[in-house]
């Protein structure tokens, strides 16, 4: 049924070949076989949202996506958002805010609000909150998240 | 605390390399330049000035999101006259060197803080009276500021940098003056680890990457105490990337810190040892708890709360009261077991060779988890390191290192270093839980409507059954969470409790009983409130009596009060009325709640810090109960590091309304049944008030805790506003659930 | 649709190409077969060539198609562009290009209609089916209600404003001028233009009416069943677990506009792995037309409603029973490692079979 295949990954810009069974998901690809340890695991059923990444710029959950859905769709983790200054207006708005507490969901919550605001450059409450809703923090910085989205949407044109 | 002295610190354990530079003091002036001017400048384990003037402070505390990295190091250099921008922050290991690192109780600021400042003094005198010798003039005078030593007469400074070599070769003075305060109004504490978590750099528990390192799951017996009986590990071994299948050591009261046993999947990837696990068919038998359901508990413990306890304090006559009170209010409130559910599950990586152990691991006991590991492997504790990383969460369930056993055994049997990896159904199954309750209050009022009768009653599992499981009720520590210390101006009071079993391992979240107590006092005052016809602040200040210290001759009882001295952090009811009041008015409580809502009001207080909030309670679209606004005060003592108290108590919000709508835990059949978030659901960013308004109300008394004392009041808040806007009284939370 | 790569190696469980994946972002808003969803404001793309779809994901990608004042979901649209390479392009439009959704019936005439649209014969051809070297689209079979909106979105501004496409330009100033009743009228005159629909060919009469309700019955049984029916809710929301709840996290069928797709937490994944309960998922997930609610129905309103051809896409007994059996989403109900209908998928398929060669006799109630 999974029988270990070689996939060609597009990760962060840079091609990257491993062999992996093709029901493995991309989460552990990321983590175990290629050494990004920036994804984290939080719940493993797309419930909590610590895992998100981008394919292709749309935010989706890794715990559940199979190496073998991935394709040719482009893959950002939180490492390459924003490059190695952390320059992403939303990792910036993080900061200034002094958003995190333990920080353990704030990359999964980084790289949802990134695609948030590439969805809706103005977002609502309503849409900030309906977004981001699939995220949860345990330490409860909801309302520095709200106000660090908010902030990273005033500075800018589309990130 | 611990005993030791602030002079037992600097000169015996934390004084390391200063004190032998120090003796050496007459040799230093013999040595090359050079070499003089190559030595760092360490007066304890805290402190190391490098001769770059680069000064790394050690954070002998876990991160969890409290911020100790940055405000614990930040005493140290405000007090020393560093410039924070110079200071690179490293996490201790597990070290007696380091005294008491246990980050539990909300004790990192109340407990540290004058040995902290301590620390930044000393070096602050040494790098004075450095600079006093080289500049040739009396150390009086001189400025030491900004990462220098500056005499303001003749307009010169030396830089830190430059000093430390002559520092290092002075002696350590036993006693030194602390400035009068510690400078940083106006300024944002600097947030050591934001960056690293922004991109993706920061290490948890998981991210240790070692060559050979394997990784291990456990399929756990589902009920405290069960066993494996027999597996076949055929399929899993099959599964490409599974190593090994290893049973665990079996389980065996009292539960403590150990393992629960089970059998572990070895494997060179996570998921490889998921799917290995999942290809596992293991029999179990059933321990003790097999057959137990926490609904049969809770007809048991609802039928004893209805009967006489045992008698913790007791005051005047309660039962004759009750009887001749022109009218009582009775009422019984329900708690249920709690889970911490941490964003990270418990995970760490451990080394095994033969004569050391190396651990990296989320913990927030690291002397704790030294000697437990040693103690699973095998080894004198001396020969294990833990590395504490980042805790992604802890809350309490990290000071329990049960998952670092299991890693280190693992590594012992397969010699290689191990990933222990805990998925979310592990840790919400697995875990040490908040303790259920039952808890029954009566009041009884006489004609002219003052309170003549108190009398609450506890049914409720203790945290000692997990050390020793004859103990079946709360203990005084326990008691002493928002029940012993909560004043009582009624000339008949009773405190009685009663034994529940312990179906799973009973552990310590975040402000632990006071959930509870809090609980059944702030709902009951509201209860009592309505009845009376008078505000509930009105009310509770009428039930905690006049502003005076409640002293334990008072109480008629031991006050555990947080391992606080009763001098140093006095049980202050007047304290009660001054945050009641702050947040009363910040929130317009007696006036228009907003549109839709209608307030709800408690407060507590817990671990030598007071505590009030508001909350105005809406409807959903589902007709549910929502938190539109919150107000939360706390009466801290002297503030730290702002930023981070206003963030742990907007986070108390958000931890409160989860045990307030979702949080629940039951057993069955011995097993516990929830597993993830979509059956303990916590709050997501929709549950959170649309504003959180933080209230600082300092007295600039001696600093309490931060951590936790937001959290209790929150949920009586929410059911109190549910009351006033719906009329339903509710008394069992949770108030929505799964 | 044939679907080729075993995912999952098993030729009855259902399984999905490359092309899949790529589009599992776009199924939901623009339906499996390029249809449009017009309750979600999408236009219908399966008639569009692959040039022209590839200039509009172009478009949206470098901020030439004026966002985000275009209708709502038009800033998803940028966003999923800007995901894409030149190289993901390229692919989509050629999956785009290769669909067929089903035909629709024409419109009645329109005198005022016919007579506004000789301008834009040049670019749209007398028949309006587009012209690939003008890069112009076809509108025949296009959402009247969407039209409308393209046509006043020009004439005001909201597309072909400033930095916009020079063929969007062109459209702008097409369009100024025109009055709401002419757009109306140029909308009915397109959908005019449509040839007749063939007949349609209804399979031969041989199976008895009690047979045919009897067969209906288990339909409708299947319909009810949570695999099936979740997914077909009354409301907006898509429903969950076998108690049949509305989703978690506010999640509707209106979520992929605003960037929250059904792919964000339900990715492909082999069924059945013995792994604890996982978000159940497929490539293609998605809800069907509002008009295809399950949940609610009385078994005559769901006979009815299976048999009205605007509803369920233009088919009569034949195509339903081949929809049912070919249908990628529809298969997943027996594959999902959750419980399954009352009766397996090939008693289904001979179902719809029996009860079409009854002539699809509905129940009183």
């Amino acid at each position: 049924m999974s029988d270990t295949m070689t996939y060609t990954l597009t990760v962060n810009g840079e091609e990257r070949s491993l062999d992996a069974p093709a029901d493995m998901p991309l989460l552990w690809v990321l983590r175990d076989l290629l050494g990004l340890t920036g994804t984290r695991f939080g719940c493993g059923q797309a419930l909590c949202g610590a895992c998100t990444v981008h394919l292709d710029g749309q935010a989706v959950r890794s715990c559940v996506t199979p190496v073998a859905a991935v394709g040719r769709r482009r893959v950002t983790t939180i490492e390459g958002l924003g490059g190695s200054a952390a320059e992403h207006p939303v990792q910036q708005a993080w900061m200034a805010e002094a958003v995190p507490q333990c920080g353990f969901c704030q990359a999964g919550q980084i790289m949802s609000a990134a695609a948030l605001l590439a969805n809706h450059p103005s977002p609502s409450d309503e849409q900030i909150d309906g977004f981001m809703a699939g995220n949860i923090c345990r330490c409860g910085t909801y309302d520095r998240i709200r106000r660090a989205i908010r902030r990273a949407a005033a500075k800018g044109e589309s990130p | 605390m611990s005993t030791l002295t602030r002079r037992g610190f600097l000169v015996g354990l934390g004084a390391g390399t200063g004190l032998v530079l120090g003796a050496q003091r007459a040799d230093a002036r013999s040595l090359e330049p050079a070499a003089v001017a190559a030595i760092p400048f360490e007066p304890n384990a805290w402190v190391r000035l490098e001769p770059t003037g680069e000064l790394v402070l050690t954070c002998s505390r876990s991160e969890m999101g409290q911020g100790v990295r940055a405000t614990l190091p930040w005493i140290v250099a405000a007090e020393m006259g560093a410039d924070f921008d110079r200071v690179t922050v490293v996490q201790a290991p597990g070290d007696e060197r380091f005294g008491n690192q246990n980050t539990d109780g909300s004790t990192s600021i109340r407990e540290f803080w004058p040995l902290l400042r301590e620390l930044g003094a000393t070096a602050r005198w040494m790098l004075a009276e450095a600079g006093a010798a080289k500049l040739g003039v009396p150390v009086e005078g001189l400025v030491v500021e900004d990462h220098h030593v500056s005499d303001p007469a003749s307009q010169r400074s030396i830089p830190f940098g430059e000093l430390a070599s002559a520092a290092a070769a002075l002696e350590v003075p036993h006693h030194v003056e602390l400035r009068p305060e510690l400078a940083h109004a106006g300024k944002a504490l600097p947030f050591t680890d934001a960056r690293a978590i922004v991109d993706g750099s920061a290490v948890f528990g998981a991210d240790t990457l070692l060559d050979d390192l394997v990784v291990a799951v456990v399929a756990r017996p589902p009920d405290l105490g069960g066993h494996v009986v027999s597996f076949d590990d055929t399929a899993a071994r099959a599964v490409p990337g599974v190593l090994d299948v290893i049973e665990l050591p079996r389980w065996r009261a009292p539960a403590m810190f150990k393992e629960v046993g089970g059998v572990a999947v070895v494997a060179t990837n996570t998921w490889a040892a998921m799917k290995g696990r999942a290809a596992l068919p293991i029999t179990f038998a059933k321990g003790k708890q097999g057959g137990s359901t926490t609904e049969g508990d809770e007809v048991a413990m609802r039928a004893l709360v209805d009967t006489r306890g045992r008698r913790k304090r007791k005051v005047g006559n309660v039962e004759r009261a009750l009887d001749r009170a022109e009218r009582v209010h009775t009422a019984v409130y329900e708690v249920p077991h709690l889970v911490h559910a941490p964003m990270e599950p418990p995970a760490c990586v451990v080394s095994f060779t033969d004569d050391h152990c190396e651990v990296w691991a989320p913990v927030q006991a690291p002397q704790r988890t030294r000697k437990q590991v040693a103690a699973a492997v095998g080894l004198s504790h001396k020969k294990v390191t833990v590395n504490v990383t980042l805790l992604g969460g802890g809350f309490g369930r990290k000071s329990k290192p049960d998952f670092v056993r299991e890693a280190a055994i693992l590594s012992k049997a397969v010699g290689r270093p191990v990933r222990m990896q805990w998925d979310r159904a592990d840790d919400i199954r697995h875990s040490y839980y908040h303790a259920c309750s039952i808890q029954r209050m009566d009041a009884g009022f006489d004609e002219e409507a003052s309170l003549v009768a108190w009398r609450h009653r506890v049914c409720s599992p203790s945290i000692f059954s997990t050390f020793v499981p004859f103990i079946q009720r709360p203990q005084g520590m326990e008691l002493g969470m928002g029940l012993m210390d909560f004043a009582l101006d009624v000339p008949n009071i009773a405190f009685e409790t009663h034994p529940a079993p312990s179906r799973v391992r009973i552990g310590w979240m975040r402000s632990v009983y006071n959930i509870n107590h809090a609980f059944a006092n702030q709902c009951f005052v509201d209860e009592l409130a309505r009845g009376e016809g008078i505000s509930t602040p009105a009310m509770l200040k009428r039930v905690l009596g006049p502003p005076r210290i409640l002293t334990e001759r008072e109480a008629h009882a031991n006050i555990m009060n947080y391992g606080s001295s009763h001098q140093e952090h006095p049980v202050d009811v007047g304290r009660w009325y001054a945050i009641v009041d702050a947040v009363v008015e910040a929130s317009g409580y007696e006036g228009e709640a907003p549109d839709g809502c209608a307030f709800g009001f408690a407060a507590h207080a817990s671990f030598n810090s007071y505590c009030a909030c508001v909350v105005a309670v809406g409807k959903d679209a589902q007709g549910r109960p929502r938190v539109e606004e919150a107000w939360i005060g706390i009466d801290c003592g002297q503030v730290m590091n702002e930023d981070r108290v206003r963030a742990q108590m907007e986070g108390a919000v958000i931890f409160g309304i989860s045990i307030a709508l979702y949080g629940r835990i039951s057993v069955d059949d011995g097993a516990v049944q929830q597993g993830n978030f979509d059956d303990y659901p916590v709050a997501r960013i929709t549950d959170a008030p649309r504003k959180t308004h933080v209230v600082l109300a300092s007295s600039g008394e001696a600093p309490g805790g931060v951590g936790e004392p937001g959290v209790p009041p929150v949920a009586p808040a929410i059911v109190n506003g549910w009351y006033a806007l719906t009329g339903e009284r509710v008394r069992k939370l949770p108030l929505v659930g799964s | 649709m044939l679907l080729l790569i075993p995912l999952l190696g098993l030729a009855a469980e259902p399984t999905a190409t490359n092309a899949d994946l790529a589009y599992a972002v776009c199924v939901h808003c623009h339906g499996a077969h390029g249809e449009g969803r017009p309750e979600l404001w999408t236009p219908r793309i399966g008639d569009l060539d692959a040039s022209y779809v590839a200039a509009q994901l172009t478009a949206y990608r470098d901020g030439q198609r004026s966002w985000p004042d275009e209708a709502r979901g038009a800033s998803a649209m940028a966003a999923l562009a800007r995901g894409l390479d030149d190289e993901a392009v390229a692919a989509l439009s050629t999956t785009v290009a290769a669909m067929e959704p089903e035909l629709l019936p024409p419109g009645p005439p329109s005198e005022a209609g016919a007579a506004a649209w000789a301008p834009c014969v040049a670019c749209h051809g007398e028949d309006a089916r587009g012209n690939e070297a003008m890069q112009a689209p076809s509108l025949l079979y296009q959402e009247p209600g969407y039209l409308r909106a393209q046509l006043k979105s020009y004439r005001d501004g909201l597309r072909g404003g400033e930095g916009d496409a020079p063929l969007a330009l062109s459209m702008a100033a097409m369009a100024q001028g025109l009055d709401d009743a002419t757009i109306d009228a140029l909308v009915d005159h397109v959908a005019s233009l449509r040839p007749p629909l063939p007949p349609l060919v209804q399979p031969e009469v041989t199976a008895t009416k009690e047979e045919g309700l009897e067969a209906f019955a288990d339909i409708y049984a299947v319909s009810q069943h949570p695999r099936c029916m979740n997914c077909h809710p009354a409301g907006d929301a898509p429903l969950q677990t076998d108690a049949s709840r509305p989703h978690i996290l506010g999640i509707t069928r209106f979520s992929p506009l605003d960037g929250v797709h059904c792919s964000t937490c339900h990715a492909a994944r082999p069924a059945g792995d013995g792994l604890a309960p996982l978000p159940p998922a497929d490539s293609l997930w998605s809800m069907p037309p509002v008009g295809m609610a399950f949940q609610d129905r009385s078994p005559a309103e769901l006979c009815e409603q299976l048999k009205d051809r605007s509803v369920n896409g233009g088919r009569g007994f034949i195509g339903l029973a081949e929809h049912v059996e070919e249908d990628h989403l529809l298969l997943t109900s027996w594959h999902s490692g959750r419980t399954t209908p009352p009766i397996s998928h090939p008693e289904l398929v001979e179902r719809f079979q029996t009860w079409g060669a009854a002539g699809g006799p509905c129940p009183t109630r």
